[in-house]
């Protein structure tokens, strides 16, 4: 016992003093283990915190329904109620809208459409309208219905109607509950409409169950086997059992993916592209300690031949791997989930500014994260460990003194493991520092390759995503809706108003707001620059009406631009063949029409009526009106520029843009029809969410830039250290320090230019093609495509200088040791 | 005869105070141009830390060594890696090639670091005295023990240096082997004229030299 | 070369050649003469100091730039610290043994001058003799192509 104990002590001892004696290289080991292990959780905390975000997202954003009925008839409700795969059905109905300066619908849910929907946790005062005439709305549609300062108990007086048909009248309701601000309101940015809960009770008093058709909220039975990919089937399945058409059908598909299963697509690529990250930075803990090997391995070779036996010395090689580890894998985990807990909640920060939750509730600590990670650290250090003891106690203690990398366990194999097979070079006549960084790399060119290759893909994924992230142009987005200038009026219409047909847009277009007048009043303002504006027609087909916009060439490209567009035509061919486009290429076929087919019916512009037969070129991926004709179009068939205007544009300076709104509103507080809509607004809006999302593309880029540069470090140090006796040999025959530096600053230069080539010749098509396919799914911001030079610039530039200064440091590393220490056997 | 290489009080001190080590005690010798000099002594005798001092691999505690004219250690580093390059050759016990390069790339890389091209007809003529010429493209892993020497042997030779140091050529070769480098290196010398000094703890080897210099305790005790 | 077999004769001592048949094909550029000159020196010393019915053996091979040949006899041998010596002018040895033979001390010497002038070297090996009072000597004789 007492021996056992003295040998187990005196191992220890050896340990600690070797790393100590390599002092250096012990504190490379434990910063790349550091390093590495941070990134570990970091990955997974990300991983779990956005799940969890989702999560406590999803309740409040998405509701806990699974999906949901529109225009649900009655007969159609009762086969529902009956059909047992439906639990927990919520019925929504509407009861009309308000008469306001906005539009603002008045709808009633029974309680479990209240729960299903989350809708309390919209409550900011108050509670949900149970009785009577209570109403919950929100500050903002109290105010734009002309009343301020409202608290629950007030009573208030509005005017409303129960369906388009009525006319409006007044009423008297109790407010029960305010709904909270956007935080968009919060931010001074206007709602566009709004929503009113009444009860119950104003529902049978003042509708009618046959002329209100019902929304349905529901849940399905826990033995039903749904995920996010088969929702949509499953669901519709039941749905047509109750005689409820698919386009009745809408899918919560983010609640399901997020609640229950994400699918197993959704599952797959998630956790390959946490395996391969994570894959990543075990290959560097394991890349790291195959660094002085060849040093160990002479070391252990001593200790041999003086008389340890092979257990003692696999004891010896897992003590000193756990002195490096034990300190560097906590203190990595630790700072790897402190930084990504900071950032990650920036982020949130961020992200509860634009959307409408407040999500603070939910814990982003995930002990299985960090403890993961930990054990990932540690089994790839254990692993490391594995070769050395498993070589050392297969060959002699000459063999190991005399070890060098890559030779095998007996002499047979040593022959066939030979490097290059052959054993012949075709060589250079003359040789130089430079031929010799060459021959070096040449020799090694498994490993060359290996980490030029992977250098080169983790360049060519920071290639592709600068081209995404770079591409993302919020203003771009933000024209979507302000197409130019800073300020938007256009009219605010309906077509099939029977009570109130002043607000048709035929008959709006008869005495039009928007007119040559109010367009000089508009440039009498101080400020203003420019006056801009797009005329509108109504169509009328048979008993449907509909707008038609009129697009000058500008437009039209542009909007042509925006992607998602049906069929090929340009401005001119559109204008040659007088042909007119529909508006929403997702609902062209819904709608009935498909290109080539003519359209018939007349256009108005308030004053004259023209007949038309077009045929249908194709349609736009979103437009604001209906369908669209060209600007010359329109003058063909006689009408007059500026006859009939359903937009106008207000350009004004930066400085001068909150005078010129004040102006605007105090010019249209009279008209009901006209809405106005600020590009700063708009923008703000865009940047926020631009932001995240380059954020954490950036994010990732960063954290992919360092594997890479631990992966060259390591490559350039392991081929360096394993010739340092030849670099000895080299300058005692003559080599000057400079022509050392030189070589390999021209090795490290070899590799950059591997990894470039790489990743450029991939990256750069694959990153169009990235952004090509993002333009088409019209995502977010993808506009026109830019080459991403300065990030390319970016990526070389570091690279380069990655490289420069270490073969700097590694010379000088060289150097420092005294030539006949590296000679000395 | 001129004096090609020359040490005045030599020394090189290791540690302090009572724990030093006197590697190398002041020495002082003369070594003639042409001369081939064998320097025999036990493991420890600070033969090794002569030799690189003769180099100007290593800086002595005090003293000086001259080549030629030249104090050598009064230049800087890289000046004397030129110098190296130029007027000394370097044999090593072992592990003398670069393994990325092939026989003859190796041979002529002194010439190559000094910028100098490469004549073909005298890299041959080195390379059939040592009887390596039909392996040139080889790969020095792939040479056998004595093979490699002739190789470092070549190189040494092929810049035409002053003086050829050799520190224990023959340690790691069996006795066949050991006694062609000797012969080899006896032959180089004299058909290209150039001085060898030689660490040899191998007696047979040193009976090849002109003069035997036998160190003791990092001093000179005799020579013959 | 027949004065030596003469000799050897004498004291019944056996000469023999390994790989008599590679040995005669070996080229040699050199002018023959002197070579056998070198060889019959060597085998007239070894003849000389070997007892009787002992061997000497001569092997000779090809080596890569050389010719390799050995002399082996099981004489009194050379003391190590007098190899250098031995090949010096009138060097006799300091043993009663060498005193008691007829010799000028030049033999090794002309060996050696022989051998270097060709370009080859000359060396004195210990021998491979089992006895503590007949160690042997091993004469090495390298000659450059």
């Amino acid at each position: 016992m007492k021996t056992r104990s003295k040998g187990d002590k005196l191992i220890n001892r050896l340990a600690l003093k070797n790393n100590r004696k390599n002092r250096s290289r012990s504190l490379l080991i434990m910063l790349s283990i550091f390093l590495s292990t941070a990134l570990l959780p970091m990955i997974t905390s990300y991983g779990t915190g956005l799940i969890r975000y989702d999560r406590a997202a999803a309740d409040i954003q998405y509701g806990t329904y699974y999906g949901m009925f529109s225009s649900v008839t009655e007969n159609q409700l009762e086969a529902v109620k009956e059909n047992a795969a439906f639990t927990d059905i919520g019925i929504m109905r509407r009861c009309g809208t308000l008469d306001c300066a906005k539009p603002a619908s008045l709808i009633y849910l029974d309680s479990t459409a209240v729960s299903l929907s989350s809708y309390t946790r919209l409550l900011a005062e108050g509670r949900m309208p149970e009785k009577g005439n209570e109403i919950l709305a929100s500050e903002g549609m109290f105010s734009a219905a002309g009343l301020k300062d409202i608290s629950p108990g007030d009573r208030v007086s509005l005017s409303f109607r129960p369906d388009e048909k009525s006319t409006f009248r007044e009423a008297e309701f109790t407010v029960s509950g305010i709904i909270k601000n956007t935080s968009a309101e919060d931010a001074g940015i206007a709602a566009d409409g709004y929503t009113c809960v009444v009860t119950e009770d104003f529902f049978r008093k003042y509708c009618s169950p046959d002329e209100s058709s019902a929304t349905v909220l529901f849940r399905l039975s826990e033995d039903i086997d749904i995920d996010s990919q088969t929702a949509s089937d499953v669901i519709s399945g039941y749905a047509n059992e109750c005689g409820i058409r698919n386009s009745q059908i809408h899918v919560n598909t983010m609640y399901i993916m997020l609640a229950l299963n994400p699918g197993t697509e959704i599952i797959l690529t998630c956790a390959l592209l946490i395996a391969c990250i994570i894959l990543f930075s075990m290959i560097a803990i394991y890349n790291i300690f195959q660094v002085s090997l060849v040093q160990r391995m002479q070391e252990y070779g001593r200790i041999k031949a003086v008389g340890a036996t092979a257990g003692q010395l696999r004891k010896l090689i897992t003590r000193e791997g756990m002195f490096l580890a034990v300190p560097s894998i906590p203190a990595g985990s630790i700072a790897g989930y402190i930084s990504a807990y900071f950032t990650f909640g920036w982020i949130v920060r961020r992200a509860n500014l634009i959307q409408d939750i407040q999500v603070d509730s939910f814990t982003f600590f995930s002990p299985a994260a960090v403890s993961g990670s930990i054990l990932l650290a540690a089994l790839t250090v254990w692993l490391a460990m594995a070769k050395p003891k498993r070589t050392i106690a297969n060959i002699s203690a000459v063999e190991a003194i005399d070890y060098r990398e890559g030779i095998s366990l007996n002499r047979s194999c040593r022959k066939k493991h030979r490097k290059n097979s052959t054993g012949l070079r075709k060589g250079y006549e003359n040789v130089n520092e430079k031929s010799l960084a060459l021959a070096n790399i040449a020799s090694d060119k498994k490993h060359s390759v290996m980490t030029m290759a992977t250098m080169g893909l983790t360049c060519v994924l920071f290639v592709v995503m600068s081209n995404c992230a770079g591409n993302i142009d919020t203003e771009y987005e933000a024209r979507k809706s302000v197409a130019h200038g800073q300020f938007e009026l256009s009219l605010d219409y309906t077509f099939y108003d029977e009570a109130y047909p002043e607000n048709n847009l035929d008959n709006i277009l008869k005495d039009n707001p928007l007119s040559s007048n109010l367009i000089n009043r508009i440039k009498k303002i101080e400020g203003v620059t420019d006056v801009r504006y797009r005329d509108v027609l109504v169509s009328r087909m048979g008993r449907q009406l509909d707008s038609v916009e009129v697009l000058d060439r500008e437009d039209f490209g542009r909007m042509y631009d925006e992607g998602a567009s049906i069929g090929e035509f340009t401005y001119d061919s559109a204008t040659e063949n007088s042909q007119i486009l529909f508006g929403w290429s997702s609902f062209l076929a819904d709608m009935g029409f498909s290109p080539g087919e003519t359209v018939e019916g007349n256009l108005e512009n308030g004053n004259t009526s023209v007949d038309f037969s077009m045929e249908i070129a194709g349609s736009f991926g979103h437009s604001n009106g209906g369908w669209v004709i060209t600007e010359d179009t329109f003058k063909n068939m006689g009408f007059t520029p500026g006859s009939c205007i359903g937009t106008i544009w207000v350009d004004c300076s930066e400085e001068d843009i909150s005078e010129v709104e004040k102006e605007l509103n105090t010019i249209l507080a009279d008209e009901n029809h006209i809405d106005i809509e600020s590009f700063s607004d708009s923008l703000k809006e865009q940047e926020f969410g631009g932001l995240i999302i380059k954020y954490a593309i950036y994010a990732l880029l960063a954290v992919i830039s360092i594997i890479s540069f631990a992966n060259l470090a390591n490559t350039m140090i392991i081929s360096i250290t394993t010739r340092r006796r030849e670099y000895g040999i080299m300058q005692a025959v003559g080599m000057t320090g400079k022509q050392l530096c030189r070589s390999l600053s021209f090795q490290g230069l070899i590799y950059t230019g591997g990894t470039l080539a790489v990743s450029l010749a991939a990256g750069i098509p694959l990153g169009f093609l990235a952004f090509r396919w993002c333009k088409q799914h019209a995502l977010f911001g993808i506009n026109v495509y830019h080459f991403p030079l300065v990030e390319l610039l970016f990526m070389t530039a570091a690279l380069m200088a990655m490289q420069l200064s270490l073969s700097w440091l590694l010379s000088r590393n060289l150097k420092r040791e005294s030539l006949v220490e590296r000679i000395r056997y | 005869m001129k004096t090609i290489l020359r040490t005045e009080n030599l020394c090189k001190y290791y540690g302090s105070g009572s724990n030093t080590v006197k590697a190398v005690d002041s020495v002082s010798i003369e070594i003639r141009r042409g001369e081939f000099v064998s320097i025999i002594g036990k493991s420890g005798s600070g033969k090794s830390t002569l030799l690189h001092m003769l180099g100007g691999l290593d800086y002595p505690t005090s003293g000086r060594v001259y080549l030629g004219d030249m104090d050598i250690f009064s230049m800087k580093e890289d000046a004397l890696a030129v110098i190296r390059r130029r007027k000394i050759g370097f044999i090593f016990q072992s592990f003398n090639l670069v393994s990325s390069l092939n026989i003859w790339e190796n041979v002529v890389l002194p010439l190559g670091l000094d910028g100098r091209k490469a004549d073909r007809k005298w890299v041959m003529d080195v390379l059939e005295t040592l009887g390596i010429a039909d392996k040139i493209n080889n790969l020095p892993e792939t040479l056998s023990g004595g093979q490699q020497q002739r190789a470092a042997i070549a190189r040494a030779v092929i810049s035409r240096p002053d003086v050829i140091l050799a520190d224990e050529p023959t340690g790691n070769l069996d006795s066949k082997s050991s006694d062609e480098v000797v012969a080899l290196l006896r032959l180089s010398a004299d058909r290209y004229g150039q001085t060898v000094v030689m660490i040899t703890h191998n007696e047979d080897a040193a009976q090849i030299a002109d003069r035997t210099m036998v160190i003791e305790d990092g001093q000179v005790v005799s020579f013959r | 070369m027949s004065c030596i077999i003469g000799k050897a004769e004498e004291k019944k001592i056996s000469i023999g050649v390994e790989d008599a048949e590679d040995a005669l094909s070996y080229p040699l550029n050199h002018d023959s003469r002197w070579l056998s000159e070198a060889i019959i020196n060597v085998l007239d010393n070894s003849i000389k100091y070997s007892p009787k019915g002992s061997s000497i053996i001569i092997s000779v091979s090809m080596r890569p730039g050389f010719v390799r040949i050995e002399i082996a006899d099981t004489g009194i041998g050379i003391p190590r610290e007098e190899y250098n010596k031995a090949m010096t002018r009138f060097y006799r040895g300091s043993r009663d043994e060498v005193a008691n033979q007829k010799g000028s001390g030049v033999g090794l010497y002309l060996v050696s001058k022989i051998i270097r002038m060709h370009g080859g070297t000359v060396t004195i090996k210990p021998g491979r003799g089992t006895s503590p009072e007949y160690p042997g000597t091993v004469i090495l004789m390298q000659i450059p192509e």
